[in-house]
């Protein structure tokens, strides 16, 4: 059945625009994974008339610097740090790791805001992070590395962390512009090399839209991971709520964003493509959710409101885990969760 | 106005305190919706109102729309059963008026409610509101509105 018809049978998708011309294109392409993933790490509480709020505490997020970051990005500003559980020197992140582990949590995204080299200076953190895998070897943690050398990279992986994540930006105009850095595309690619050379789980991600809203560098980005071959690949989008006035950003375009999907499925075939948690909220994010679908992403953290039910209804099986998309190697994550999933069934309780 | 733990709360609103919304109706009938202050404050700064269309019909305790901030996306649930009438698109816009201005501006919809003499007894007004949030905000381990 076309897949426009069924976007309009979905009460909660009615009013996006998709391009029918790309739908097609999505369609013809189909021949991806039956099954959908969907993610809901509790650091955004998050609820939609499909998936009920899960625990507070399954999959939080723990900045170590707190809401500071000299960069101050231009669509950041360190707004996203701020939302984050502060953990600011090591033995604040042992107590911050066992209360949350007591509350329920099953690992958590470990990150912090960057010096003025797009790196987050983790060196004092080692031992603890060390000290926690040692102490709880089930809790996983996904670690936002920045920028690294090799000696950086290896460190990472001896102090035991499941997986290392960083954003691969393909434009030297947005790394001046946006990030206001001192760096060139190849650091980024390094950094992508050094951490691929190790034996961690690494999963970049692309901000689509990063430079002020607009597409520049991602493609670029995107032949980068072709050549070095991650684990896994996350996009995100970028949110344009957090810029401030004087340097705005606008909503990347839907159709450019659906667009970049196809091509990224069909360019990376063999690896999980999975749309992060980051994006713009209202119709975009519908449009976008819809696309990052049909398209034949794997997985989708924080699903718009109707995703579950255009899952269904375009037969992929839907499984939802309150992890973050980063730990999705082969799905093992989801399967451990033990959810479940029933095609046509539009309410479910995680 | 009752003031619990620095958030207010208007007497002239009829509250369903679990899902912090706000009911006021209107001398035509019709009933005004919107977030109180605590809600605000656990959403922290909102970035998104996404409501459902004009002419929609939403159960009570259905979904009227979405919130979302960088911390927390959720439905903002219909005090009553009704049809929306109006969506506040000043909120649609500058989603942030619905933290500056939560029972002004802030509005979210305009609903015409189906039953409201017997289903807003399920509401909280006045003192018995005020109670309600003050057990809700110990329950919840909630500080106070800054």
């Amino acid at each position: 059945m076309d897949s426009l018809k069924l976007v309009a049978g979905i009460e909660p998708l009615q009013g996006i625009v998709l391009d029918a011309a790309l739908v097609g294109e999505m369609q013809r392409a189909a021949g991806a994974t039956d099954v959908i993933d969907f993610y809901n790490p509790s650091f955004k509480s998050y609820a939609t008339s499909e998936i009920v709020s899960c625990g507070k505490s399954a999959w939080p997020a723990v900045s170590i610097t707190g809401p500071d970051c000299k960069l101050q990005c231009d669509h950041c500003k360190g707004k996203i740090l701020a939302s984050m559980i502060p953990a600011c020197t090591p033995e604040e992140l042992w107590r911050v790791a066992n209360q949350q582990i007591e509350h329920g949590a099953r690992g958590m995204l470990l990150t912090g805001g960057s010096n003025h080299r797009n790196e987050v200076e983790y060196d004092p953190y080692y031992a603890t992070i060390r000290h926690i895998k040692d102490a709880f070897p089930e809790f996983r943690i996904a670690m936002h590395t920045a920028l690294v050398d090799r000696d950086m990279a290896q460190r990472m992986e001896d102090s035991g962390i499941d997986a290392a994540m960083m954003d691969v930006i393909g434009a030297q105009e947005t790394i001046t512009q946006v990030y206001h850095l001192k760096r060139s595309v190849d650091d980024f690619e390094r950094t992508l090399e050094n951490l691929v050379a190790t034996r961690l789980k690494v999963v970049p991600h692309i901000v689509l839209g990063l430079h002020y809203g607009h597409f520049l560098g991602e493609r670029v980005a995107l032949e980068m991971l072709r050549r070095h071959k991650p684990s896994a690949v996350v996009l995100v989008v970028v949110m344009p709520f957090y810029a401030p006035a004087h340097r705005p950003f606008g909503v990347p375009d839907s159709l450019e964003v659906g667009r970049f999907f196809l091509d990224a499925r069909q360019a990376l075939p063999d690896i999980p493509l999975l749309l992060g948690c980051a994006r713009p909220a209202g119709q975009a994010k519908a449009e976008i959710d819809a696309y990052a679908l049909m398209a034949g992403l794997n997985g989708i953290a924080h699903p718009a409101d109707g995703m579950v039910e255009l899952a269904a209804r375009l037969g992929r099986k839907a499984r939802i885990a309150s992890t973050c998309c980063s730990m999705a190697m082969g799905g093992e994550m989801v399967a451990e969760s033990g959810l479940w999933a029933k095609p046509g069934v539009s309410s479910i309780p995680v | 106005m009752a003031l619990v733990r620095g958030c207010n709360f208007p007497d002239d609103l009829y509250y369903n305190v679990d899902d912090n919304v706000w009911a006021r109706r209107e001398s035509d009938g019709t009933v005004i919706v919107g977030m109180t202050t605590y809600g605000c404050v656990l959403s922290g700064e909102i970035v998104a109102w996404t409501a459902k269309k004009a002419g929609r019909s939403v159960d009570q305790n259905k979904s009227t729309g979405t919130v979302e901030s960088g911390k927390w996306v959720g439905p903002v649930k219909a005090p009553v059963s009704g049809e929306i009438i109006a969506v506040n698109e000043v909120a649609v816009a500058v989603p942030s008026t619905i933290n500056a201005d939560p029972y002004g501006a802030g509005w979210l919809v305009r609903m015409k409610p189906c039953d409201w003499a017997g289903e807003s007894g399920t509401l909280l007004n006045g003192q018995a509101a005020a109670e309600a949030f003050e057990a809700k905000m110990q329950t919840e381990g909630f500080p106070g509105c800054a």
